[in-house]
């Protein structure tokens, strides 16, 4: 059996946010547009958190950008997804997709 | 953290930044500190500053824990056996169990805890006194950041004084910076700085108030955060900075930015200022300390001095602010070229040199004659303050392990049952030192809460106007938790390691016997006990002072006199005939100087020989109403034309230190005149402080032009109501100058009573300290010689002996030892007294033998109680418990 990638609600959904901004992916730009895409709001401080130990796992790398004037010339480190987020990703897309199909059809209709 | 970040609109809170930088890992810090400023701004445009600040805060404190390094070590318990997870569960469980037992162990003593936690908690009151004059020092100017003021240097004038000693002041010429900025290179800009006083008033408030003067470039050198308007207003002329005290005091509630205010300064002066910005309040240990600041080109202004004056001695102190740090020293040389200039325009000192000292290099009152500036309080004060402070709390942790040793003699077999079910030494020693440290937190209260009511009183007794609201708290309290830290090691140590040290079976069989008092701890007891002895003597005669101090006689009126300040003859006059119909006032007089107030010293002549003597110049009605007695002659008539010219009054103690005989009519000769005296009075007092002996005086008739007092005398009842009904008339008469008005018994008392007051509570207070240091002295020796004879009491009562014979019996060791501290103390009382009073020159009544030995006995008294009711429980107990045990 292949090797199984947890995610957490919060960690699959930052991986997922950074996905869709892209280039621009740091801290600010991924919490604001997490706001925005969820309506929740959630902390900077659980954000920087969940950032790291993404890292650590291995889903995300990062690399320091150029400075900038408006934050008081302090730099940004940009996230990107590495090969194993993107897998980690597809995988529990794949199981929810897998349990969505398996659903008896009248409850997916009627209650949905 | 590079660049430090100031705390104003559109920067978060300065001390969240600082949280950040503490607990960040290096290599996130700035990515984090990045974002964050990034979102505060979005912040403060969507939600508003304050929200923007909570969030910002909020965000900061949570991020310490996940930041932390711990954080990251304890990433793969999670994933391991569970087996680290269990052991921090029991390590929980422990620690838990630990404050349960020391809780359980300290509410069984409470008598224990509440006289120790007093007794160091007073010794802690004193550190917290101590480090407020410390930290008046350590913290000076703390404020300026370093890197704003880092090319700064102040300019210090070395003199020579005629006999030879060499002083430094911190001021120079008013016209030597303009002259050496473009003669000198390397001098980027400067500022020069002033003191001076000057009648403020709006509307129809007027007070006088301390004035300062600095260039237009003063707020650009030196940071003073406002709390309203702008620093820039400073460039104009007419333009006044005042504190947010000042703000309250002219304009209550009102908006006080662009409102007039008008100085008068001497010479008639008056100038209007318009309000620019109020000061944010800063700590008084800073070297500017100004309440209203004006550019220096008014000052110039009033005293008519051209911008090329060299010779007028108020001289500004002044700063320079250097293109280079590393110039200083080269420039300090070419500025000695002023040296000649500036010497040929003063003779009354000469200059030899000019230095420039960085300007957060610290000199204290003793190493600079005059300037302008503040300075930092003399070292000897602070050297003394500490070391009286460790002492203090030395023999306060001192009692503690005395009292937590005999209070072991309890807890052998506790210890022994936990060593035999498995607990490490290392577990008894946490176990003991965390109930000390619990002691000592608990004392660490108790000295905050009597600090609020100490501490004013120390700094009032050596002037310094600085309380503890002004320490930098991150300080306070890192040095807090320092010296609990410190304190409970101290304090607990010893017991810990001694009582775990023992074999389970030794302690089971009861084979510990706990060692009874030695020499030492007894002479520390009776020391502590002969210490209470003085301080209470002290407070005794300082309460009893006090009351002598109030009731004594001047040797004259001084409960009937109000005084007025005038500043000429026409306002004395106008209030004169305003005030004399009123029939609560007795008598009206106008003087020069009056007497305990503003009495100079001068030399007069008799014949060839040469006298010191205090003299001044007195108006119409002057001894009338200051009740001065004749005692021969007659009084000075103003009236009469001689007498204005020529005549004097001489008090009693100037007929003997000349020793003239038959004094009437002699001539003295004063400021090149010849003067006839008329008359002699009876002595008074002049200065509490002086000496005992009066002080001789002679009195002349004084130009109406001159006047600067009016004397109203009125019966003691009615002075509050005729104080303000001549406040009321001078603010009918003169609305915008200020009313200035003393009692005569405040002038001449003031200090006495400051200096008695602070005495008093002082003293009182060392009488509290020393007082429970030593009952819990004591108290712990009593318990440790119970503890070691419990048998043996046991045995005398199987054998008849009542509870007084065992009291006497165990009594008679501390008898001895209260009976040496009392004797100890009285007789250290009595000289300690006597030289503090010969030092301070103050008239005060005599010590006096019987309140000494009431004192002393009082203490004896205090001892004898403790031990008594300690031995008390030990003797009451039935012998069958004690002997039982075996």
């Amino acid at each position: 059996m292949m090797r199984r990638y947890y995610l957490g609600e919060l960690e699959e959904l930052i991986l997922l946010t950074i996905a869709v901004i892209g280039m621009d992916a740091y801290g600010v730009t991924i919490s604001q547009e997490l706001e925005r895409q969820t309506g929740r709001e959630i902390d900077f401080s659980t954000v920087h958190t969940t950032l790291k130990r993404l890292e650590e796992k291995g889903y995300l790398n990062s690399k320091m950008g150029g400075a900038t004037k408006e934050r008081g010339g302090r730099r940004k480190r940009f996230f990107k997804i590495t090969a194993i987020g993107y897998r980690a990703l597809r995988e529990s897309q794949e199981t929810r997709s897998k349990l969505w199909s398996q659903i008896p059809l009248q409850y997916q209709v009627k209650n949905i | 953290m590079s660049d430090p970040v100031k705390d104003t609109p559109g920067h978060p809170p300065k001390w969240a930044e600082r949280l950040l930088t503490w607990s960040c890992p290096k290599e996130s810090i700035e990515e984090v500190q990045g974002d964050l400023l990034e979102l505060y701004h979005h912040w403060i445009e969507t939600e508003g500053e304050k929200e923007a600040r909570k969030k910002y805060v909020l965000n900061a404190i949570k991020l310490q824990k996940p930041l932390a390094k711990l954080a990251s070590i304890k990433l793969p318990n999670i994933s391991g056996t569970g087996n680290n997870h269990s052991h921090t569960k029991t390590d929980l469980f422990i620690l838990k169990n630990y404050f349960l037992v020391a809780f359980r162990n300290l509410r069984r003593n409470k008598s224990y805890v509440i006289i120790n936690a007093l007794g160091v908690g007073i010794a802690l009151t004193c550190c917290l006194a101590a480090y407020l004059v410390l930290a008046f020092n350590l913290e000076f100017d703390d404020f300026h950041a370093d890197k704003k003021v880092e090319r700064i240097f102040k300019i210090h004038t070395l003199l020579r004084e005629k006999d030879g000693t060499i002083l430094l002041d911190n001021n120079a010429p008013m016209a030597l910076p303009p002259f050496a900025l473009p003669q000198i290179a390397g001098i980027e800009r400067f500022t020069r700085y002033l003191r001076d006083r000057g009648y403020m008033h709006y509307r129809d408030k007027a007070f006088t108030e301390r004035i300062s003067f600095a260039d237009s470039t003063f707020f650009d050198m030196f940071d003073f955060p406002l709390l309203t308007g702008n620093h820039k207003a400073f460039k104009d002329k007419h333009s006044i900075l005042i504190s947010e005290k000042l703000a309250k005091k002219y304009f209550g509630d009102e908006e006080p930015i662009g409102k007039t205010l008008v100085l008068n300064f001497p010479n008639d002066m008056e100038v209007q200022f318009i309000v620019g910005g109020v000061l944010k309040k800063v700590p008084r240990n800073n070297t500017f300390n100004f309440d209203a600041i004006v550019r220096i080109e008014n000052f110039l202004d009033v005293h008519q001095l051209a911008i090329d004056n060299w010779s007028d001695p108020l001289d500004p102190s002044t700063f320079f602010e250097l293109t280079s740090a590393e110039s200083a020293p080269s420039i300090s040389k070419q500025l000695n070229k002023y040296i000649p200039i500036r010497n040929e325009a003063r003779n009354d000192e000469l200059a030899i040199g000019y230095q420039l000292e960085h300007f957060k290099t610290p000199f204290t009152i003793k190493d600079i004659h005059s300037g302008n500036t503040s300075l930092r309080a003399a070292n000897g004060i602070l050297l003394l303050f500490a070391s009286m402070a460790a002492m203090i709390l030395l023999i306060a942790c001192f009692n503690l392990t005395n009292t937590t040793i005999a209070m072991t003699a309890k807890r052998l077999k506790e210890i022994g049952i936990r060593k035999t079910i498995g607990a490490f030494r290392k577990q008894i020693v946490t176990q003991f030192l965390l109930e000390t440290i619990i002691t000592i937190t608990l004392s660490l209260g108790v000295g905050l809460v009597m600090a609020q009511w100490i501490v004013p009183a120390f700094s009032s007794l050596y002037n310094i106007p600085f309380t503890l609201a002004d320490v930098n708290s991150f300080h306070l309290v890192g040095t807090l938790v320092a010296l609990v830290f410190f304190a409970s090691l101290l304090a607990g140590i010893y017991p810990a390691l001694f009582n775990s040290k023992f074999k389970p079976v030794v302690l089971l069989k009861g084979g510990v016997k706990i060692k009874g008092t030695n020499v030492f701890t007894r002479t520390l007891v009776m020391l502590q006990f002969a210490l209470s002895v003085i301080v209470l003597i002290g407070g005794v005669f300082f309460t009893r002072n006090a009351e002598f101090q109030e009731s004594m006689s001047f040797g004259y009126d001084t409960k009937k006199i109000i005084t007025v300040n005038v500043q000429s003859e026409k306002e004395f006059e106008a209030m004169e005939n305003e005030i004399v119909s009123n029939s609560k006032i007795l008598s009206v007089s106008g003087s020069e100087n009056n007497i305990g107030h503003n009495s100079y010293e001068s030399t007069i002549q008799i014949g060839t020989r040469e006298y010191k003597t205090l003299i001044a110049g007195i108006g119409k009605n002057y001894f009338e109403t200051m009740g001065l007695k004749l005692s021969e002659g007659r009084f000075l008539n103003v009236a009469n034309e001689s007498d204005r010219k020529d005549g004097v009054i001489v008090n009693r103690a100037f007929v003997n230190k000349t020793g003239m005989k038959d004094p009437i009519d002699k001539v003295i000769l004063m400021r090149q005149t010849k003067r006839h005296i008329v008359g002699v009075i009876e002595n008074h007092v002049e200065d509490m402080f002086i000496s005992e002996s009066p002080q001789s005086f002679v009195f002349y008739i004084a130009d109406p032009a001159d006047y600067k007092i009016m004397e109203i005398k009125t019966e003691t009842k009615d002075l509050i109501e005729t104080r303000n009904y001549l406040e009321a008339t001078w603010k009918k008469m003169f609305p915008t100058r200020p009313f200035e008005s003393q009692f005569q018994e405040d002038i001449v008392l003031s200090d006495a009573r400051m200096i008695t007051g602070s005495f008093k509570s002082i003293f009182l207070f060392l009488t509290v300290l020393g007082g429970l240091l030593s009952v819990s002295g004591i108290f712990s020796l009593a318990s440790l010689n119970i503890a070691r004879r419990t048998k043996e009491i046991g045995v005398r009562k199987t054998f008849g002996a009542s509870i007084t014979n065992v009291i006497t019996l165990l009594n008679k060791e501390f008898a001895m030892i209260l009976a040496l501290a009392a004797m100890v103390g009285s007789i250290g009382g009595y000289l300690l007294l006597e030289a503090m009073l010969g030092a301070f020159n103050i008239i005060h009544i005599k010590v006096g033998i019987f309140p000494a030995v009431l004192c002393s006995l009082f203490i004896f008294s205090i001892g004898i109680i403790t031990t008594s009711v300690t031995i008390l429980k030990a003797a009451r107990t039935n012998p069958v418990d004690t002997l039982r045990s075996d």
